[in-house]
């Protein structure tokens, strides 16, 4: 019997044999049965690349982790009608958005994200071509791993320690990457990026390179396309020396000199800038996630900056504010209702800031301030300035029906950003350059470049900058250079050069202290029932679930996190990440 | 282009058939012709008995389905007659018609069935078990969707009905669930003379959305052409079908002609009501508000009473004041009594109907024999605009060219039209869900029936809706009205069945079957929403933006099989003999289609594509389920028999499975599953004493498995296009998956072995059929999550193990059998049980279904199908100061805390830790055992039978009862709303916020859970482990307003309590009753009509036990996936009762 079933076998084995000959059991005609058409086989390295790209940027990120929180947790706006919101600081956000943007691997048809997944992509098609295309193509890769280690950065900046080194490799088999810690992943991206500046300059230099062009869309449109990606490369190595000032002063020191002295390779005009400024509706469209308004009112500025611009006569303060509504014409409105006195007359000044504290803005002594006195059903005064919307949503209407047409700039890292980088090393001593020099000309850097951005944004009653008003406020007497408080001013104008980029300005705020309540630029304490709200620093984490694949990993990374005892239990957003030394 | 199927094969095959057609001639002897008609002892026909020339080797006929035969046969020739269950009779072939009457045979019951690949079989020959069902048993009910008409009559098939209307799917289960994927299709392969089918899940999705039951393809099976269906169970019986065999085989054989004198002419008529006759218990004492006890408006305007908001009870709430005919205003004005409309759930349903017209020609002679049959069925549900409607052409004919060559061809042409199933979810479509969510008892459904529309404007009535219902959400019972009637949802299906089996006698005991088959279904649906902003317009867009809307899609779904069988049957030895089959085949399958949706009608009502004004609100494309599948195999199987004692059955086949191959070629998509069984007849072998009439033993073991779905493996990029920087769209990639696949990923493997007893004692008065079986499935393709960090969101691959244990016993007896009078029974019985033994993910446990804090889960070591609940009831558990756990009487009780000021039951997760591991496990959805009970019973021409059926264990969640209680609607939350229901008196704050003397007042069973505190007289007073009674005697706390208790315990979204709605599915089923009688022939002779039967069959006539509370329906699951365990809103029970007229001509 078990004789007869070999047999069997052995026949039906004879007849498979038979059958792969004839073409319905071949595998090629199997595998093409198997095939979805409309699928692509294959993807071209920039396309994945220009993917990267347009998914940086992200509304969803927008609605909760800036406009819900970092703008009002920098005092850049306000996430109420007057002042920051309690819950801000009791609930919070997760910050989980750019941590989904950099790893998800959603492949939603419409809004996919994965920023980390399509630049590994890309390099790993790249790695696909023939070696003659490499060879012509070498600017490419550095390119993606300089956007790859930025968006690297910016994860880390928050979350401490994150999958970098082995991440995003589950095609190679490394289905539970090893969490890199922040020290290390700041050494690993500092290394990649010198590299890049490395390769990037021969490419530069090759007669035969065909650089990403059209794909590229930051600085795809320049003749000097890869040169500039190396300033872009300096500035964001900079950017991590910046970081590492009190954790690592030495590493501070040593990339900093060697970026400086790199010439060359350093952002020089605005024409450097690091920018994404998509002219596609879909980015800053009204009423929706972009919209600083869309968390159901908020978007007002902030009292100490506006009061430091006023009294400086800052160009910029028409740039990022809205005057109120106590126009003569609305005046005049309210009169004839009966709701403001006869004789009232427009006010000198219209640019108003709201406290940030939620105290200081619900204070009844402060009640003048932050009212508002409803007219009719059209009309209610506000004393308060709302930010120029249209810089971050730009087709907000701002007649009812007509949206904006302008489109909206993502800074990535700005000219006037390396300026003033440059200028704080000097004052510090790091470096020694002059100070003064790149303190001034980052602040004409800066001025400029909002002058640009609010242009394209087609920001209300826009009126473009005079030149000389650049000079006066140069000498304004807040902003003049003084050598004596060199260090304090340096951060103030970096903070207001950091308007549209409340990360940064976070950063910045809980690296140097700076600006605070008695800086000429008044940073409020904020202060709830009475008592100071402790200030969310970081991320909220938490421990993961057993049932996670990379279980293991990932618990090892939050235990090295909280051993730093800095860092506090991992669902308290009040402690620290590895450079954000006390 | 390799999508396409390829036609090399086929065309070498119509070749082949086309010259064995036309190319051969068949020589015929003149002879003469006998006609006749066999009848059973009480004159029924017998219908399928053969006939042939004694000492003929071949040429044997079958009477028809009246009994009818003709034959050609020699004058002075002897026939044989013959047919399973009678005694043979030899009558000589007279020149007139023969009328043959054959006894009841008492000899051993020699009983034929059909086994894999359409092979009749004699059930003592096989080692493994088989149930068949004749197709008269299916058709006399009437149902609809003929499948759903086999419930309880088959052990070891587990039906549950889903409750969408009459083109509604069971969810069929044949030996528990093999592929514990969430979502996964365990029904068994359907083949239909020879061609496969794979009935759906259909799709009546989740809590929300607007999903409907469109049945899937059993819909579209005519009742009336079924002979019979042999269902096969385990893997030895269906190891040939491979890897579509993993879940068993349902066979079905359609009936052919026969020879016969004339034209045989079969009439039948047969109409059915479906008539809602209960759902659950609802009260009718109580109207809208929060307290009984008062109306908070001063112009007694009805709806004016409390809305429900202001307690956080979401709808309208039933606790208010109680009816006693007071005038009132109503909505529009209308002065009207506030009293209850008792049965204003029902007064929206309406008396079903179903309708089946047959019309069957036969007519043959011994060479060539045809039938054709028209069904005409039109069924119209219970729910208004729900209705079914289905034409079926059959045409089957055999041919006999010659003793070599005879052709069996038929072809099936139906086109069925759904409209508007029944929403069963707790979405703005499901009417019934209205009833125990949106509205109060006052409502007059029967005139709201007719005023829901804005009679000015068009479009829906908003002061209405507005008022009975949250203001603009969609949740008013106009607004179901207005989807009902407004929203039309049709589908249209065109579905070509037909198959030709081509057999060639090479000599006595050798022949060639070659057999090539199609099914192709074209569908369209379409959704033709009119708007409900006023004159029609999509512009009010109450909770959706369905509105104005139209959408076409359509589907075409192609199958082919071609199959070559060479059988070889001999008498090897004196002792032994043998069949032996090999064969091949080629099967392949194919779905696309595309579709359109605009939402922004121009005129509204206009139903056309080009009918948009916004093009952004206009999409097409191509249908996300289109697959492509093939699967070439072969085989060898047949069967060994020794001297009638021993029965050896044996079967190996190998595959070419399309779906496991990777876009370059690798992958492991070759494999073979054999089977073997062995039969002995005991009663045979020894001499077993004599009421023992016949005695088998039967053992089986198999493999099957299941390939996975073709496409899952060949995804790279999807190209679209995107809108970049410029403005400008350009050309984009995005990934198509975030699944990366296992490499060396397998199909899965059954392993099942089965052992099994057939017993007859008695003369066959007693026999037992008993089967057991162990079936385990291997390598479950499961999908694992990863980090994301990793680059993929999951990993394809093979890992997990899933075996199922069952027994299934069907037991026959004839207590009464005389001349004139006998009597059938028959009792089955099911049972299976499931265990993990293991699965893929990393996760604690397979997540298979998901509503409101309540999952169906499969654990490692447990059950498929185990529900867990996050809004579980917390049990007490007392500690003593240094954190230990301590006996205390109170342990066990549920946790009382307190949340926004209520005092109410703690869901368990918020009873600390972590979700997961704190949500308590309620129970298993799989019932503990199945069992039915059915008698037949003649008497000369009248014949009775009726059917029992039930079910014991499983659980099910019943959102109906949950939101029914919550709210009001329901009887049972009668309790303790006043002092007649028992409501406790107190002075206090009741759930409006008022002071006063109250009585509505419950006290729940519970303990205070630890730390929590009340202010007595400003003094804060601990609670914590004290009994909500004690704290309510000592005056610490008030005892809880009915309506918040209600709300807070059942209703609310986030913490009503999963426990307190979670029952035994448990019920009895007066399943089926049905009467008949023949007209004697000697009245009908006159009419020329040879036979007359007239019969009343009644369905589903109400439970005789049901463990649902309140009479919520017990078998009204809302889809028909395996792990289904939630009602949303199910609809009334309804029973059917119908008349079938059935002539012969």
């Amino acid at each position: 019997m078990k004789k007869n079933m070999k047999n069997i076998r052995y026949f039906i084995g004879w007849a498979g044999a038979v059958c792969l000959l004839l073409p319905s059991c071949t595998k090629k005609d199997l595998a093409a049965i198997n095939t979805k058409p409309g699928i692509l086989p294959s993807a071209t390295p920039q396309a994945l690349f220009q993917m990267a790209t347009m998914i940086t940027q992200n509304s969803n990120e927008y609605f909760y982790d800036y406009n819900r929180f970092m703008f009002p947790v920098a005092q850049i706006f306000t996430n109420n009608n007057k002042g920051v919101a309690i819950n801000t600081f009791t609930e919070g956000t997760s910050l989980s958005t750019r941590y989904n943007d950099f790893f998800s691997t959603s492949n939603d048809i419409k809004f996919p994200i994965g920023v980390g997944n399509y630049l590994t992509d890309a390099e790993r098609q790249f790695n696909k071509l023939p070696a003659a295309e490499q060879a012509k193509k070498t600017s490419w890769v550095p390119i993606f791993h300089i956007l790859k280690a930025y968006y690297a950065f910016y994860v880390t900046d928050v979350y401490g320690s994150i999958a970098y080194s082995q991440a995003f490799k589950a095609q190679e088999g490394i289905q539970k990457p090893v969490y890199d810690n922040q020290q290390a992943l700041f050494d690993t991206l500092d290394t990649q990026l010198k590299a890049a500046v490395a390769t990037l300059k021969t490419a530069a230099a090759s007669t035969t390179e065909s650089p990403l062009g059209s794909f590229d869309l930051y600085y795809g449109t320049k003749s000097d396309e890869v040169t500039k990606w190396v300033r872009a490369a300096n500035a964001l190595r900079l950017k991590i020396a910046m970081r590492l000032m009190k954790r690592n002063p030495t590493k501070t020191a040593a990339i900093a000199n060697e970026v400086i002295s790199d010439n060359a390779g350093l952002m020089s005009s605005n024409d450097d800038n690091w920018l994404f400024q998509p002219a596609n509706a879909y980015f800053g469209s009204s009423g929706g996630n972009w919209d600083p308004f869309s968390n159901g009112g908020g978007g007002k500025g902030i009292k100490g900056t506006i009061d430091y611009m006023w009294n400086n006569s800052d160009p910029r303060i028409r740039l990022y504010y809205q005057q109120n509504n106590y126009s003569q014409d609305n005046i005049t409105t309210a009169i004839a209702a009966g709701v403001l006195a006869t004789g009232t007359t427009e006010p000198a000044r219209r640019y108003v800031g709201s406290y940030a504290s939620p105290d200081a803005a619900n204070s009844p002594a402060n009640g003048r301030l932050e009212s508002t006195q409803k007219v009719n059903s059209n009309l209610t005064l506000d004393t308060l300035s709302s930010i120029q919307d249209r810089l971050i949503s730009p087709s907000n209407s701002h007649t009812p029906g007509v949206n904006g047409t302008g489109s909206a700039t993502f800074i990535l890292i700005s000219y006037a950003d390396v300026c003033f980088m440059r200028a704080e090393l000097a004052a510090r001593g790091v470096t020694s350059e002059n100070a003064a020099a790149l303190y001034n000309a980052g602040i004409a850097a800066s001025i400029s470049m909002y002058d640009g951005i609010a242009a394209l944004a087609q920001v209300y009653n826009y009126k473009s900058v005079d030149p000389a008003e650049i000079t006066s406020y140069l000498s304004a007497p807040d902003v003049a250079y003084n050598p004596a408080n060199a260090l304090q001013q340096i951060i103030v104008q970096e903070y207001i050069n950091y308007f549209l980029q409340p990360n940064e300005a976070w950063a910045l705020i809980k690296r140097t202290g700076m600006p605070n309540a008695s800086t000429p630029l008044v940073y409020e304490t904020f202060k709830i029932n009475g008592s100071v709200a402790p200030y969310p620093r970081r991320a909220t984490l938490q421990y993961p679930s057993q049932a996670d694949d990379n279980y293991v990993n990932e618990k090892a990374a939050i235990d090295a996190m909280v051993a730093d005892p800095n860092f506090g239990v991992p669902g308290d957003n009040t402690g620290r990440v590895w450079w954000d030394m006390p | 282009m390799t999508q396409t199927f390829k036609p090399k094969l086929a065309f070498a095959m119509l070749a082949i058939v086309a010259s064995l057609l036309f190319g051969l001639a068949a020589s015929a002897q003149v002879k003469k012709t006998a006609t006749g008609v066999i009848k059973d002892p009480s004159g029924v026909p017998i219908s399928g008995a053969t006939i042939r020339v004694k000492g003929a080797k071949a040429g044997g006929v079958i009477s028809d389905d009246n009994g009818y035969f003709s034959i050609k046969a020699a004058p002075g020739a002897v026939l044989v007659i013959s047919s399973i269950g009678y005694e043979d009779v030899n009558m000589a072939a007279g020149e007139s018609l023969m009328t043959i009457q054959l006894p009841r045979s008492n000899k051993e019951l020699s009983q034929v069935v059909v086994t894999g690949f359409g092979v009749k079989k004699d059930v003592r020959k096989l080692g493994y078990a088989i149930s068949s069902v004749a197709g008269d048993e299916i058709a006399h009910t009437n149902t609809p969707n003929p499948i759903n008409a086999l419930q309880g009559k088959v052990p070891g098939l587990y039906m549950t009905g889903v409750v969408g209307g009459p083109q509604t799917s069971s969810r069929i289960l044949l030996r528990g669930i093999s592929d514990i994927t969430p979502g996964a299709n365990n029904q068994p392969l359907f083949v239909i003379d020879g061609v496969l089918i794979q009935p759906d899940v259909t799709k009546t999705g989740a809590e929300y959305g607007n999903d409907q039951d469109f049945g899937n393809q059993l819909k579209n099976l005519n009742a009336d052409d079924i002979e019979s269906i042999s269902v096969l169970k385990g893997s030895a019986g269906t190891a040939l079908y491979g890897s579509s065999a993993q879940n068993g085989v349902i066979l079905i054989t359609t009936k052919k002609g026969t020879a016969r004198k004339g034209l045989g002419v079969s009439v039948t008529q047969q109409f059915s009501i479906d008539k809602p006759y209960g759902g659950a218990d609802f009260q009718n004492e109580f109207g809208a508000g929060q307290n009984p006890a008062y109306f908070n408006s001063s112009d007694l305007n009805a709806h004016s009473i409390d809305s429900g908001g202001n307690a956080g009870a979401s709808g309208l709430v039933s606790f208010g004041h109680k009816f006693d005919g007071t005038m009132v205003t109503d909505l529009d004005g209308r002065k009207v009594p506030w009293v209850a409309h008792p049965h204003n759930y029902l007064d929206v349903y309406r008396t079903g109907s179903t309708s089946n017209t047959n019309v069957a020609l036969t007519g043959g002679d011994e060479n060539t024999t045809f039938r054709l049959s028209w069904s005409g069925m039109w069924a119209k549900a219970i729910t208004p605009t729900n209705q079914f409607d289905r034409n079926n052409i059959t045409f089957r004919t055999t041919h006999k060219f010659s003793s070599f060559l005879d052709v069996d061809a038929n072809v099936n042409y139906i086109i069925s039209n759904t409209n508007n199933p029944q929403a069963q979810n707790s979405s703005s479509r499901s009417l019934f869900n209205a009833f125990v969510y949106e509205v109060p008892r006052e409502y007059d459904a029967a005139y709201y029936n007719t005023h829901y529309t804005d009679p000015v404007n068009g479009g829906l009535n908003l002061t209405e809706s507005n008022a009975y219902g949250n203001s603009g959400n969609g949740y008013s019972l106009s607004y179901f009205l207005y989807k009902l009637y407004y929203w039309n949802n049709h589908l249209g299906e065109n579905t070509l069945r037909a198959n030709v089996d081509v057999n060639m006698h090479f000599t006595p005991w050798l022949k060639f079957l070659m057999r090539a088959n199609l099914f192709n279904t074209y569908s369209t649906q379409e959704q033709k929403f009119w708007g409900d902003g006023p004159g029609f317009s999509g512009v009010l867009g109450l909770s959706d933006d369905f509105s104005n809307q139209y959408q076409k899609d359509k589907y075409d779904f192609k199958s082919y099989r071609l199959q070559g069988l060479l059988t070889a049957n001999k008498k090897l030895t004196s002792d032994l003999e043998g069949t032996f089959n090999i064969g091949g085949e080629l099967y392949q399958k194919q779905q696309e289609g595309e579709y359109a949706k605009i939402q922004s009608l121009a005129a509204p009502g206009l139903f056309q594509l080009s009918n948009f004004t916004d093009i952004t609100k206009t999409s097409f494309g191509e249908n996300p389920n289109a697959y492509n599948y093939r699967n070439v195999s072969f085989y060898a199987f047949g069967d060994l028999g020794w001297r009638d004692l021993l029965y050896l059955n044996f079967s190996e086949r190998m595959e070419y499975s399309s779906s496991l191959v990777f876009p370059n070629g690798t992958g492991h998509n070759v494999y073979q599953y054999p089977s073997v069984g062995l039969s002995w007849l005991v009663h045979k072998t020894f001499n077993l004493p004599s009421y023992i009439s016949f005695a088998k033993l039967r053992g089986s073991y198999a493999q099957t498995g299941k390939d996975i779905l073709p496409w899952i493996i060949s995804q790279n990029y999807n190209a679209y296009s995107y809108t970049t920087v410029s403005g400008a769209p350009q050309s984009q990639v995005a990934f198509a998956s975030n699944q990366i696949i296992d490499p060396s990923l397998k199909p899965q493997r059954t392993t099942e072995y089965e052992v099994g007893v057939d017993l007859r004692f008695l003369h066959d008065r007693i026999g037992i059929d008993a089967a057991a079986f162990s079936k385990t499935t291997h390598q479950q393709v499961a999908t694992k999550t990863l980090d994301n960090a990793s680059g993929a969101g999951s990993f394809y691959t093979n890992l997990g193990t899933v075996r199922n244990r069952g027994l299934e016993i069907g037991l026959t007896l004839v207590p009464v059998k005389t001349k004139d009078f006998s009597w059938d029974s028959r009792i089955n019985y099911t049972k299976y049980t499931n265990k993990i033994i293991d699965y893929a993910t990393t996760s604690p446990y397979v997540l298979l279904e998901s509503q409101y804090f309540t999952e169906v889960r499969a654990y490692k070591g447990g059950a498929y199908g185990d529900i867990y609940s996050n809004n579980a009831l917390t049990p007490f558990q007392a500690f003593d100061g240094s954190g230990n756990k301590m006996a205390d009487p109170n342990n066990g009780k549920p946790v009382i805390y307190n949340v926004g000021g209520y005092w109410r039951y703690q869901p368990i997760k918020y009873a600390g830790g972590n979700y997961d591991p704190s949500a308590r496990k309620l129970g298993n959805i799989n019932p503990d055992f199945l069992w039915s009970f059915a008698n037949t019973f003649t008497y000369k021409n009248f014949f009775a039978s009726f059917l029992v059926d039930g079910r014991v264990g499983g659980k099910e969640l019943s959102f109906t009862y949950k939101y029914g209680m919550g709210l009001g609607a329901l009887k049972p939350s009668l309790a303790g709303r006043d002092k007649e229901h028992g409501g406790v008196a107190y002075t206090g704050t009741d759930a409006n916020g008022l002071q006063g003397n109250w009585n509505d007042g419950i006290i729940p069973n519970g303990v205070f859970a630890q730390g929590q505190t009340t202010s007595v007289n400003g003094a804060t007073v601990q609670l914590g482990g004290m009994t909500f009674a004690d704290a309510v005697s000592k005056g610490y706390v008030q005892p809880v307003p009915a309506s918040q208790y209600y709300y807070q315990a059942y209703g609310s979204w986030s913490r009503g309590i999963a426990d307190l709605s979670t029952f035994d599915d448990s019920w009895v089923s007066l399943r089926e009753v049905s009467v008949g009688y023949n007209l004697p022939r000697s009245l009908t002779e006159k009419a020329k009509i040879q036979n007359l039967r007239l019969s009343l069959v009644g369905r589903n006539l109400f439970y005789i036990y049901n463990g649902m509370p309140a009479h919520v329906n017990p078998e009204g699951i809302f889809n028909n996936r395996a792990s289904s365990a939630f009602d949303f809103g199910a609809g009334p029970s309804t029973r059917s009762m119908g008349v079938t007229l059935n002539a012969n001509f």
